[in-house]
């Protein structure tokens, strides 16, 4: 009987002691703020004339980038104190009894230098309770480069504050009307800086980045039959890449950048398949009644999210591309369309027929999660990803007219970028 | 073993030497699986015993808790010289029977001056401020505590709970800085803290990291922010254990 009491009080004397050793505990399941709050300073003239064109123009490139990322509660410029003012760039030249003051975490301060046509701006970004230096970048350049500074600093900014750089200093590649005819354009991020790559005078559509963002696939009417073409952006080079009978659309590359996916309808059913980068077929990868249309790849290259119609109304499908089984991954609506998976490979998003208007939704590749991200006014399709995943560009077309828009990944911040333009992609960085 | 024996009542049935011995050894090892049970079930035993199911927290959209309670709703501190020029002036507008009529004039210049000296004053308070700010000091609130219409005999919150609130509202964190929304979701960091009886904060250190380093760093902020209270504690708290992580985030990550 003694060694059942002594048992007993072993183990009641090791829960009192546990509890003891744990003492008091407090836990803390959301931060009270869930935004960083910033001080977004203006840019000085270091020496010299200013220029206010480039405060500017930093100040606004920066404050809508910084914006759409989402992680900033902008400390109000009207209360700055005299800090703002200074030129002071290292952290014993800051007052950050000012900035702490005024409630801000994180601090952007600046100079630039004009020389002729040369633009130097120095950019920091300051951590205010512990007062150091973050992130400090000298950027020369251009007067004219003076947006795709500020588009590289808050890069940076992101890079700093979240673990993986920004995607603003990048390019899309979108179809535009605008020369009269649908032609392969390229604009800066935040829409600016329209440049016309294509003059064939046809349909060109359905643009996609090679994983280095130096190569763009296309598909155009050119030759009259829609042909798969790749140009190289910097020299303009350009090749018809392939042109089977019947269409030849909606071109992908592979994440290596060493083959692509699109459908062919050379046998009189749409179907995708897999091409060398010279333009041979390597591998046709869907067999089914029906049309397979619209291929983007995973991440890894294993698998590929496609529309397919086999089984009535257009769904999204996944196919395993070795080992060629195919399973469905939305069962929800009448009319899913235009896949696009994106690059943490963790989502896949598309465009939803409801009523006489598309939506975009995005979902997990399992099938699961299944969320609403547009809500309309207008048709929203063609959805694309930033390639840190963390943004979206997509066409919405409002009484017959198309606008390019861009938002986060959970469906906030949206914004229009370019007031016409449709099947946008986005580029790596530049 | 036969049918007849199967059929036999349990009464009958005696248990033979062998079973005897090993009945013993049978309960032991009974007992322990259940306080095995009980171990894990009562949270002392597994490393991460929190399940994972969303809780019901208590979200108090109008009371912040308060230190002191008990104080009502004082008046603001004793005035300082630098902040009594209200009190003073109320002195000096008292009817005087001794003294003559002020001109109009003389009057106005008066409030001119007064206005300038409290410009004056209140620039030298936000110079003092900046100045300790620069120090690395943390401003003590000059504002009032306590709570509406209290009476003065309600019992203050316990400590802990005002500390919870302080780094609370000091942390800044926001869920698009957390790259991997899969592991946002399970994130967590410990970290043990001391304050002193007058709400400094004496030390902190990290008991379990959580492996990103923008969570940590954004802990660490708060506790940089948080390293004096804006109100002494009734007794010296050390080993606090603060637990941060971010159920109460989870459905906004979700679709990240």
């Amino acid at each position: 009987m003694w060694f059942w009491r002594s048992l007993l009080a072993g183990v009641l004397l090791a829960v009192c002691l546990v509890d003891i050793a744990a003492g008091a505990e407090i836990e803390i399941s959301a931060p009270g703020q869930q935004a960083i709050p910033l001080a977004l300073t203006r840019f000085l003239p270091q020496d010299g004339a200013a220029v206010p064109a480039v405060a500017e123009e930093m100040q606004e490139v920066l404050l809508a980038d910084l914006d759409l990322a989402g992680l900033f509660r902008f400390v109000d410029p009207q209360a700055f104190l005299d800090d703002a003012g200074k030129i002071g760039l290292f952290s014993t030249q800051v007052d950050f009894g000012q900035w702490q003051l005024l409630g801000a975490e994180v601090l952007i301060k600046g100079i630039y230098n004009v020389q002729g046509e040369q633009l130097t701006v120095e950019a920091r970004l300051f951590d205010v309770p512990n007062r150091r230096l973050l992130a400090g970048r000298r950027f020369v350049g251009r007067l004219q480069d003076v947006r795709r500074i500020a588009h590289a600093f808050a890069d940076e900014i992101l890079k700093t504050l979240t673990g993986e750089k920004g995607p603003f200093d990048a390019r899309i590649a979108f179809i535009s009307t605008r020369s009269g005819h649908k032609e392969l354009w390229l604009m800066d991020v935040d829409g600016r800086n329209p440049l016309r790559l294509t003059d064939h005078r046809s349909i060109v559509l359905n643009p996609d980045f090679s994983p280095t963002g130096k190569e763009l696939l296309f598909t155009s009417y050119r030759a009259g039959n829609p042909d798969l073409y790749r140009k190289e952006v910097f020299t303009g080079r350009e090749v018809r890449l392939s042109s089977q009978a019947g269409l030849n659309i909606a071109g992908r590359y592979a994440p290596d950048g060493g083959s692509l996916a699109l459908t062919l309808s050379r046998d009189g059913d749409p179907e995708i398949y897999q091409l060398a980068m010279t333009g041979a077929i390597r591998k046709r990868l869907t067999t089914s009644f029906g049309v397979d249309v619209d291929p983007s790849w995973s991440p890894d290259g294993r698998q590929l999210a496609f529309v397919s119609s086999r089984l009535g109304s257009p769904q999204i499908f996944i196919l395993d591309v070795a080992g060629g089984t195919t399973r469905r991954l939305t069962a929800n609506g009448k009319y899913d369309a235009t896949p696009a998976w994106s690059p943490k490979g963790d989502r896949i998003v598309f465009a939803r027929q409801e009523g006489n208007r598309f939506d975009l939704f995005s979902i997990r590749p399992d099938g699961s999660d299944e969320r609403r991200l547009t809500f309309g006014p207008g048709s929203a399709e063609h959805p694309r990803w930033s390639p840190d995943g963390r943004f979206l560009v997509y066409s919405v077309e409002k009484g017959g007219k198309k606008a390019l828009w861009m938002m986060r990944a959970d469906g906030t911040g949206w914004r229009q970028v370019a007031a016409e333009g449709s099947h946008p992609a986005w580029s790596a960085v530049w | 073993m036969t049918s007849a024996r199967l059929l036999r009542p349990a009464s009958e049935v005696r248990p033979g030497p062998l079973a005897g011995r090993l009945l013993g050894p049978y309960l032991v090892s009974l007992l322990l699986h259940a306080l095995l049970l009980i171990g894990f079930a009562g949270g002392w035993l597994g490393s991460s015993p929190r399940s994972d199911s969303l809780p019901v927290y208590t979200v108090d959209l109008v009371h912040k808790p308060v230190l002191n309670p008990q104080a009502g709703r004082p008046e603001p501190r004793t005035a300082s010289p630098a902040a009594g020029a209200a009190p003073n002036a109320a002195k000096l507008n008292l009817p005087d029977k001794h003294l003559p009529a002020e001109k109009p004039s003389a009057r106005a210049a008066d409030s001119h001056v007064n206005e300038a000296l409290q410009k004056l004053r209140e620039e030298q308070a936000l110079q003092q401020k900046f100045a300790a700010l620069r120090q690395g000091q943390t401003v003590p609130a000059e504002i009032r505590v306590g709570m509406p219409n209290a009476k003065g005999t309600e019992e203050g919150v316990d400590a802990s709970a005002y500390i919870h609130s302080v780094l609370q509202s000091n942390w800044a964190l926001s869920s698009y800085q957390l790259i991997d929304s899969i592991k946002a979701a399970k994130i967590e960091a410990w970290v043990v803290l001391t304050y002193s009886k007058s709400g400094r904060l004496e030390g902190f250190r990290f008991d379990k990291e959580s492996g990103d380093i923008q969570f940590d760093e954004s802990i660490k902020r708060a506790l940089v922010k948080s390293q004096q209270l804006p109100q002494p504690l009734p007794a010296r708290m050390e080993n606090i254990r603060a637990i941060f992580n971010l159920k109460e985030m989870k459905a906004s990550m979700g679709a990240r």
